[in-house]
This record gives C-alpha cells, sequence and structure tokens, in this order.
C-alpha cells in the first residue's frame, strides 16, 4: 500500500504481506500491546520511505496500556541488515493499541521525541505505525514526527 | 536511476535561489551605494546617474555569483578620449579602494573585489565607464561608448564599443512578467555557465536566448523549454545576429569570438546528445547548489545513516 501526507508531501511504500505479518505478530500478543522497529530505505530526495520489514524485539514489556521495547541485539541486527546489497536503516517504530483508536498517546510521542534526540540515531523523521486491534478488526495508522508532533498519511 | 528532467532543473533553480544569500546581497547592495556616492562626488556635474545593468538588475542573477555591474555614464565633454574616462575611473578607484580590495582593469569595466570579510563573503562589483554618443543627447537616446581594455570577443583592444539603451534591455527583461519562463532558462544558462567555467558573457546569454524565445515556440515542461533554446544555439550561435533594436550597426553577436561561438555549438550538441542518451547526465551540466540542499527547504525524512534507536516506551 501506499500512503499520503499531502500537506508534507511526503509518502511511504509498504508491503501488504508485511501489513499483514505484523498484524498477525499484533494478535499472537493481545490483548496485550506489543510492537517492534521498521527497516527500509529513503528514495533520493528522501521524500519517499520504503518500509521493507520489521525486527522484532528480543526483550521487552508490555500490559494491555503499555509496551516497552528493549534494544538487546539490536544493532547487530540492524548491522546486518545495513551491511545486505541494498542497505536498509531503523525508519521508525510500530506498536499496537488493543481496544483502542491507532491514535499516538501522549507516551507516544514522548517517545519519538527520545528517538530523535538520541545520539545512536540519524534520521531526523521516523515513521510510527499504530495498529488499532479489536478481536474483529485491525486498524492501522502511520504518522510521521515533525515539527514536535505528530502528522498522519492517508491511503492513495 | 533515472532523474526526472525537469523536476531537476527546479531543484537547481531553487537551490540558486538569491533569497538565500540574503546577507551577501545586501553587501553588495551597501557597497554599490558607496561606489555610486563615491564617484559622484568626485565627478560632481561630469556624471549622469550610475545605474545598475547586470543580472542582479534584470533579476536572472543566480547566487554563486550576483554579477552586479555599474554603469557609469559620462557626459561627452568630460574627457577627450575613451582611453582617458577609462584610465581616469581606474586611478580613481584604485586609490579609493587601495587595501581593501582588488582593482582589476578588465575588458570593458573595472572590477573591484573586495577581500573576504569577517564572513568569508568576498563582494565583486563591475563598474563599466561609458561617455555619452552624442554630446547631451545620453539622456533622450541612452546611447554610451564604451572603452575596449582588451580583446573583446572580434572588438580589438583599444577600439570602441557602442552600447545603447542599456537600461531599455534591463527592462525589457524585467519587467516582461509573462517571460518568467525566459528568465527560468537564462538562469539555468548561468548555472551551466559558472559550474563549467563557460567563455559566454551573461549579456550574450541573455540575448540569444531572447531570440530563441523570439524565434521558436519554446513550451511544454521545464526540460522541453530547456532543451528547444539549447538546440537553438547549437543551430544559430555560429550565424546569429544579435543586434541592438536601438541601433543596428551594434552586432553584440561579436563580442565572442568564431571559435568561442564554436564551441558553444559543440557544448549546447553534447548536453542534448548525453541527457537524451541518460537523464541522469542533466546533472553533470546542471549541478544543484550543494551549498544549500534542498532538504533544507522540502519537507523530508531528513538524514538516513545507520541509526540503532533506543530503548523506548509506547502507550
Ligand atoms: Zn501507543
Amino acid at each position: 500500500m501506499i500512503l499520503i501526507n499531502r500537506e508534507l508531501d511526503l509518502t511511504i511504500n509498504i508491503d501488504d504481506a508485511l501489513m499483514s505479518s505484523i498484524e498477525t505478530v499484533g494478535r499472537e500478543h493481545y490483548p496485550k500491546e506489543f510492537g517492534g522497529i521498521l527497516i527500509g530505505y529513503y528514495m533520493e530526495g528522501q521524500q519517499q520511505v520504503i518500509i521493507t520489514g520489521t525486527l522484532l524485539p528480543d526483550d521487552y514489556r508490555s500490559s494491555p496500556s503499555s509496551f516497552e521495547r528493549g534494544d538487546k541485539g539490536l544493532k547487530e541486527r540492524l548491522k546486518a541488515v545495513y551491511e545486505e546489497e541494498k542497505p536498509k536503516i531503523y525508519v521508525g517504530e510500530w506498536h499496537t493499541h488493543p481496544n483502542a483508536a491507532p491514535i499516538p498517546s501522549y507516551t507516544d510521542l514522548n517517545a519519538l521525541k527520545e528517538i530523535v534526540a538520541s545520539d545512536a540515531v540519524s534520521i531526523d523523521h521516523p515513521i510510527m505505525l499504530i495498529l488499532g486491534l479489536d478481536r474483529k478488526k485491525c486498524k492501522p495508522a502511520f504518522y510521521v514526527y515533525m515539527n514536535k508532533r505528530t502528522y498522519s498519511y492517508e491511503n492513495i | 536511476m533515472a532523474t526526472d528532467r525537469s523536476k531537476h532543473l527546479n531543484d537547481v533553480l531553487t537551490t540558486h535561489k538569491i533569497s538565500k544569500e540574503q546577507a551577501l546581497l545586501d553587501k553588495h547592495k551597501s557597497k554599490r551605494d558607496d561606489i555610486v556616492t563615491a564617484l559622484n562626488e568626485e565627478y560632481g556635474t561630469d556624471i549622469y546617474s550610475p545605474f545598475n545593468s547586470g543580472s542582479y538588475a534584470k533579476n536572472t542573477a543566480v547566487n554563486k555569483k550576483f554579477d552586479f555591474d555599474l554603469m557609469a555614464p559620462f557626459k561627452r565633454n568630460a574627457f577627450s578620449t575613451l582611453k582617458e574616462m577609462y584610465e581616469s575611473v581606474y586611478d580613481f578607484l584604485n586609490e579609493k579602494y587601495q587595501g581593501t580590495a582588488y582593482v582589476r582593469r578588465q575588458k570593458v569595466s573595472i572590477g573591484i573585489e573586495f577581500y573576504a570579510d569577517g564572513d568569508g563573503h568576498v563582494i565583486k562589483i563591475d563598474v563599466v565607464p561609458g561617455r555619452e554618443l552624442n554630446k547631451d543627447q545620453y539622456p533622450e537616446d541612452r546611447k554610451l561608448n564604451l572603452y575596449v581594455y582588451s580583446q573583446f570577443g572580434k572588438i580589438a583592444e583599444g577600439s570602441d564599443y557602442i552600447r545603447t539603451n542599456v537600461s531599455a534591455q534591463v527592462s525589457n527583461i524585467r519587467d516582461n512578467a509573462n517571460r518568467n519562463d525566459l528568465r527560468k532558462i537564462i538562469r539555468l544558462l548561468k548555472v551551466w555557465k559558472i559550474h563549467n567555467n563557460k567563455v559566454p558573457k551573461s549579456f550574450f546569454i541573455e540575448l540569444i536566448v531572447i531570440k530563441a524565445f523570439d524565434k521558436k515556440n519554446v513550451s511544454g515542461s521545464l526540460w522541453d523549454m530547456l532543451k528547444i533554446v539549447l538546440e537553438y544555439i547549437r543551430d544559430n550561435v555560429k550565424t546569429v545576429s544579435l543586434s541592438d533594436p536601438g541601433n543596428t550597426g551594434n552586432e553584440v553577436a561579436d563580442s565572442l569570438s568564431d571559435w568561442d561561438k564554436t564551441v558553444m555549438s559543440d557544448d549546447m550538441a553534447n548536453i542534448v546528445k548525453r541527457v537524451d542518451e541518460n537523464s541522469d547526465n542533466i546533472k553533470l551540466y546542471f549541478p544543484l547548489n550543494d551549498k544549500f540542499p534542498l532538504n533544507d527547504q522540502k519537507n523530508s525524512y531528513g538524514g538516513g545513516g545507520f541509526s540503532v534507536p533506543p530503548v523506548t516506551r509506547f502507550g
């Protein structure tokens, strides 16, 4: 699927297959939250991001209303995908909102702020995917962190 | 990967906008005002009002080079010869700016290049002395006689060069609002000239682009339009007449030698051929100004290197 924020003129490409496997993983942890990081690459001009995969955390803590992603072994795994013929880099995060709307919480906004502030992070505008999950449905929503706030995307 | 040629050309124009160098621009204006005041004080009633004639005045400037030309129009009786006029202005400017600038004799102008200031900015202004062609007629006909200090295209050292109605040529380009595309093409050719150290004077480029717009139906995408103009120059530069509307005897095309015209024709042919072969080649001839990366101007995801995110808690 392709998503766009028309105000910023930024787009996201992500495979439907990848979307459904993220949903499957999220559902396995339902009704607790779960998540992971998004990897991919930017196109020339950096107005388009291609999300190619997710790395799931080896360590995490979760509850029905919170999720803490650890960083154990993350550096090595990111290095491995960075050294592939087509290098992939960290482009953002995803997590679930069980029985809630896929709208960023205050904690989520703070999380993005801290990620961007981290010395080990070279990207300025991470993507955040939130999956609003209930027993039957999955509502995904994409955001980008910019100007100290989040901007949402629409499907095209 | 293929390059979107017109998008790239637009980016080239964006990164070369003079507004990105506002501080440097302001310094140029302020130095220019100093020079105008100094000339007026020195020459009193022998001089008419100096005015801008460079590409800044014509709204075709790019920020790699401001091209600030200052025309200094003298009265017919102020000097007995053009050489005397030229040397007088050179001596005056050289004396005045000694220790603060390099003052050089150039083809038809005197170049003043101020030493770099605290910001590393170098301000360069060319003063072009000219003497009215007919006594007391300048306010009417705007005709000026320039002194050719050194070989200027086909025009020999030491000869006269009549430049007519520079003000009108300036306002012709500047005022014609629906010729926005024309200014874009002129700016692109200046970017080509500056980044590739090419010979043709800005003045020559401006006139031949205007001619191309007059002779051809220049339309389509930005690359389509540029290509039409490049092909026009390729096919016509060796024979084209760029005479002054105000004085048909004044052949501006003579300001470029036959050899330089051949080189320019070959250059245009190469650009068209190589960009048609591979769209990426457009970047060789028309590069972005890397001092102002596009990421500063547009929204973008930014960065793009290797990252490891910290432990993070979501709610
Ligand atoms: Zn959340």
